[in-house]
């Protein structure tokens, strides 16, 4: 999406630049903006860099250093079976980190698809389609995340997958709708007057000016991505052992929450923190955004 | 409005529809063989064909969904193979459980969420509307199951205020079955003990289902009460001499609660999906437990079960919300005749 956003040639060219532009200075003048910016900044090379900035091992057990509390040799202590929960921690970034924008990405690219041509054909294509939207979002989300991620078996791809479809229907309405409002502008009947090929028309001129909303909604909804599969590997339909992956991780620390309370709160607190960055870029994108799409 | 009824129940309907197709599709995806499940370990293979012959388990799916459907329409559902009784039956068990802890959480985001909104949007930037800001986006980073261990953490082990979970302790009696809440059943029995068991038990996981949308009512109550107060009608009466206490409460306040219930129904879905989680971080004995141990044993049945009445129960709260919006709604009410 950010590459989309400096995206400097063709006809959303122009606005484009200055969104970016006016991106930038918001962000300059907002300082927990700013901040959010920077963790998640952190966040991102810490999942990258993840496993080599540990001395510890995050799949090597030792049961001589089994639930071990926070100390200096372990920051974070260690879990059931020895391993060190900062180096978990760090591996499980990336997991996390990935898995979100593989949420994003099928929800935006089938939300996309679908709502282009239920926008742009109309009719019974539309009716169509609308229902069968209709018919996902009457699910509420984690039911119908459980009931896919069940059918498809319990890993890390399989719970994204699962997530991702349950998402795309919100794209769709929103892409859909823009594709309305943008079909019946001037330039969209002239290049169709003009014979301009169908791939054409929808990708430069109707994807390229209607984008902003789908910006504005994935940034606010990584956050609520990442939560949901979390939930999902809570409760066991996400990552397996041994792989680190944050809600699998507090799931595990669930059995020794009253004593050895580490296993719980540092992965669960990693959690909180990057949705929480998020969130708060995804509040801004949304503010700056929105008065600027629709200026 | 009878119109409008009609056409948003025949719309339902096509919906209920569909999301039966997709459920029963979807689970039969489900790598496990029902028969075999159902026959137990030991069964020969031909006592295995013969259970799958007696449930049409070795028809086409097509087929299947329409025999499927026809029992769910009688009110059958199918058994479970973990409880080994009819669905039907344990969604009547675990439902009120459920049910209760979900009126709970829309109580406490009621509460919450409306009032801070409104006194948020009085004092736009003033301190308390900054500091539930920030408190609304600390909530709905916050995962439920991180948010629910912590208070379990706090309450139960280091202040020892609550109980950890479950929905009465072991040494209380349960009350007689009228309506499946043990708060109103316990008190309908009279039994003030067991009533104020039932009422501390469910605090924890209350909390913890409505603190992400006791954040998002209070957003939209604050964006509502925000437009209403820039409205000419606020003006009108603000320049009339009104206290601005008067005109919130008068003026601003009934418009702006419109918007927030609309949110609430859709908010019924989260409470849904985060009952899931938090039914089974405080061994709570509903729906959402039964949803989780069904999957653990792939008990397709239960699962499809469980989707199709939440879903159906979603649905019409949702319908509800709309319908009440337009009857509370003074503007609406000439257009839907």
């Amino acid at each position: 999406m950010a590459a989309n956003v400096n995206e400097s040639a063709g006809p959303g060219g122009a606005r484009s630049a200055g969104l970016a532009r006016s991106l930038l200075t918001s962000f300059r003048r907002n300082p927990v903006a700013m901040a959010a910016i920077a963790m998640v900044a952190c966040i991102l090379l810490l999942s990258v860099a993840g496993s080599h900035l540990s001395s510890w091992d995050p799949y090597a057990t030792d049961p001589a250093s089994r639930l071990m509390a926070p100390s200096w040799e372990h920051l974070f202590g260690t879990d059931d079976l020895g391993r060190d929960v900062l180096a978990r921690i760090l591996a499980g970034g990336a997991n996390s980190t990935l898995m979100a924008f593989g949420i994003l990405a099928i929800a935006i690219v089938v939300g996309t698809f679908v709502g282009l041509i239920s926008g742009y054909w109309g009719g019974a294509v539309d009716e169509l389609l609308m229902r069968v939207t209709d018919v996902f979002l009457a699910f509420p989300a984690m039911i119908l995340a459980m009931c896919l991620a069940a059918a498809l078996g319990p890993n890390l791809v399989n719970a994204t997958i699962a997530t991702g479809v349950v998402w795309w229907p919100w794209y769709a309405r929103l892409v859909r709708a823009e594709t309305i409002r943008i079909k019946n502008e001037l330039y969209v009947e002239s290049a169709i007057a003009m014979g301009a090929p169908l791939r054409r028309i929808l990708v430069v001129h109707i994807l390229r000016n209607g984008y902003v909303p789908v910006v504005v909604q994935a940034s606010m909804d990584v956050g609520y991505a990442v939560l949901t599969l979390a939930g999902l590997s809570f409760i066991g339909l996400g990552a397996q052992p041994p792989l680190a992956e944050w809600g699998a991780m507090v799931s595990l620390g669930r059995d020794y929450l009253l004593k050895e309370w580490w296993m719980v709160a540092f992965p669960g607190a990693a959690i909180f923190l990057f949705v929480l960055c998020f969130n708060v870029i995804g509040e801004y994108l949304h503010g700056v955004l929105t008065s600027e799409g629709d200026g | 409005m009878l119109r409008y009824l009609l056409k948003r129940i025949l719309s339902l309907i096509a919906v209920l529809v569909g999301m039966s197709v997709l459920t029963f599709w979807l689970t039969h995806l489900i790598p496990a063989n029902p028969a075999r499940l159902m026959a137990g370990q030991q069964a020969s293979a031909e006592q295995v064909a013969e259970i799958a012959r007696k449930f049409h388990l070795d028809r086409p799916l097509v087929e299947q969904y329409f025999y499927y459907s026809k029992g769910v329409l009688q009110g059958d559902f199918g058994n479970s193979m973990t409880t080994r009784r009819p669905v039907l039956a344990d969604l009547e068990e675990f439902f009120p459980a459920t049910a209760e802890l979900t009126v709970a959480s829309l109580v406490i985001i009621l509460l919450l969420g409306v009032p801070s909104g409104l006194l948020a949007a009085a004092r736009r930037n003033g301190w308390f509307d900054r500091l539930n800001f920030a408190g609304s986006l600390v909530a709905v980073s916050m995962p439920a199951f991180w948010l629910g261990l912590l208070l379990q953490l706090y309450f139960y082990r280091y202040l020892d205020w609550l109980p950890v979970g479950g929905r009465l302790a072991i040494e209380d009696i349960e009350p007689d079955r009228v309506t499946g809440f043990l708060t109103v059943d316990s008190l309908l029995a009279g039994d003030l003990e067991t009533f104020r068991s039932a009422l501390l038990h469910l605090v924890l996981p209350s909390v913890t289902l409505a603190a992400g949308s006791v954040a998002i009512v209070f957003r939209m109550t604050r964006a509502s009460a925000g437009s209403v107060l820039r409205s000419t009608y606020v003006r009108a009466a603000r320049s009339r001499g009104i206290s601005e206490r008067a005109v919130m409460i008068r003026h601003v306040a009934p418009n702006a609660v419109l918007p927030a219930i609309t949110v609430i129904g859709l908010q019924i879905g989260v409470i849904i999906s985060g009952s899931v989680i938090v039914e089974s971080i405080f061994s709570w004995p509903g729906i959402g437990l039964y949803m989780v141990n069904a999957i653990k044993y792939l008990d397709y049945q239960a699962i499809v079960g469980v989707t199709i009445v939440v879903s159906a129960v979603f649905v019409l709260c949702n319908l509800l919300v709309d319908v009440l919006y337009i009857a509370v709604n003074p503007q609406m009410r000439g257009r839907m005749i």
